[in-house]
């Protein structure tokens, strides 16, 4: 063996008949894991990538859901507010109307017992006034003859024409 | 002293190897090849055994991770509809080459001789792949711009025409670098390996060999993911479509 020959064989970067089979045994492994392994472990992280955004579709599908349900929770609120203020309102107009036509209808009661209670008056008056002007001339007869210890006799002309005097000046 | 010398002489990048059809094969490194392709469609045949859209395990996590990074890689830089053939291509060299450069880990190295060393420290299987990256990138070029002869000056006019001469160079050495890359940091490992063996006593060198070997498998990963995105890179180059100004 030449000193040429001897470096050429001891030289590390020239390659040998190992190549060969180096690259063979490369290519079936390129061949197994090309069409064995890598298909379904690429099918389970598609799998899993379409499961997560699916999920995060979901997730954002909700948020806006719940987004809208509040929103129209709210908006129903405000609603059922402005609603209950007006019924409020109403009822508030509701209750001064009837309180006032009780008010009125207590007043014309007032009226009509003061009315009546005057009338009533007026009569007990006048009842009065006849039963006095048949006994004011005997009691004054009497009252008259007891003075002046002397039987006296009653005018009922005499009497009658006092009230009558009386009755002009108005003080009966 | 010179039987000193003679102790720690070391022999880097020396292979047990047997003759077959006239051509030499290194047999360490055909078997250590075997040992990672057993290991790797092992644990991808499990994977596919017990694959889950629900909560994945830890191995379906970790071909998970790796893939959905390739993935985002080759859909930023390419389109998974241009070469849908890249991610299990990007997949398939990551984990046989962490494999392959995990093996570095294992304690096979006995009597100054490693019966299992990474084939990635052997110039035998970088370059059948870096080879592989490189034909099929422009084969692949080829089909998108419309046969070799476009895809030959698309490489020659490259982003400036009148540097044609460099864009070839570019291409011989992104191959060679490809390759080298890996092969240089695996190789200096298994070098380290032997040197730590070889210099200092067994009672003090485990120590310093299994922090080594710590530090291979992190240069391990790093490698094998440097090789899956550079063959990403190469292909987004051969398949980019430029619009001539």
């Amino acid at each position: 063996m030449t000193t040429t020959d001897l470096a050429a064989s001891n030289n590390i970067l020239l390659p040998n008949g190992t190549f060969f089979v180096e690259l063979i045994i490369f290519l079936v492994m390129l061949f197994v894991i090309s069409r064995f392994v890598y298909p379904p472990l690429r099918d389970a992280l598609q799998k899993r990538e379409d499961t997560i955004r699916q999920t995060a579709e979901d997730s954002q599908n909700a948020t806006k859901k719940l987004a809208a349900a509040q929103e129209r929770y709210q908006k129903s609120l405000a609603e059922a507010r402005t609603e209950s203020s007006k019924v409020r309102e109403e009822a508030r107009a509701e209750g001064t109307k009837v309180l006032n036509e009780f008010r009125e209808q207590a007043h014309q009661e007032i009226n009509l017992i003061q009315q009546r209670g005057a009338a009533d008056l007026a009569v007990q008056r006048a009842q009065a006034v006849r039963e006095l002007r048949g006994h004011v001339g005997e009691f004054a007869t009497t009252l008259a003859s007891r003075v002046v210890r002397t039987q006296l006799v009653s005018n009922a002309a005499t009497t009658a024409a006092f009230f009558d005097e009386l009755d002009a000046e108005g003080e009966v | 002293m010179t039987g000193h010398v003679m102790a720690v002489s070391i022999n880097p990048g020396e292979h047990t190897q047997f003759e077959f059809i006239g051509m030499t094969f290194n047999s360490d490194t055909i078997i250590s090849t075997l040992v990672a392709a057993v290991i790797v469609l092992a644990l991808a045949f499990l994977l596919r055994a017990k694959v889950t859209q629900a909560v994945p395990n830890g191995l379906q996590l970790g071909f998970e991770t790796v893939t959905k990074f390739l993935a985002t890689q080759v859909e930023g830089m390419i389109g998974r509809k241009v070469a849908p053939y890249l991610i299990p291509l990007a997949l398939s060299l990551f984990t046989f080459i962490l494999a392959c450069d995990w093996l570095s880990v294992l304690p096979a190295h006995i009597g100054g001789h490693d019966y299992l060393p990474p084939p990635t420290a052997d110039v035998n299987l970088v370059y059948p792949l870096a080879l592989l990256v490189f034909v099929w990138r422009h084969v692949a070029g080829a089909r998108r711009h419309g046969g070799p002869g476009k895809q030959l000056v698309f490489v020659l006019k490259g982003h400036m025409p009148a540097f044609a001469p460099m864009w070839v160079i570019e291409e011989i050495s992104g191959v060679v670098s490809h390759a080298l890359r890996l092969f240089g940091n695996l190789f200096a490992g298994g070098l380290m390996i032997e040197v730590i063996g070889a210099l200092l006593p067994p009672y003090v060198g485990w120590a310093l060999n299994g922090g080594w070997k710590l530090f291979d498998m992190f240069i391990g990963l790093i490698q094998a993911f440097i090789f899956a995105l550079l063959t990403i890179i190469y292909f987004s180059q051969a398949l980019e479509i430029r619009e001539d100004h």
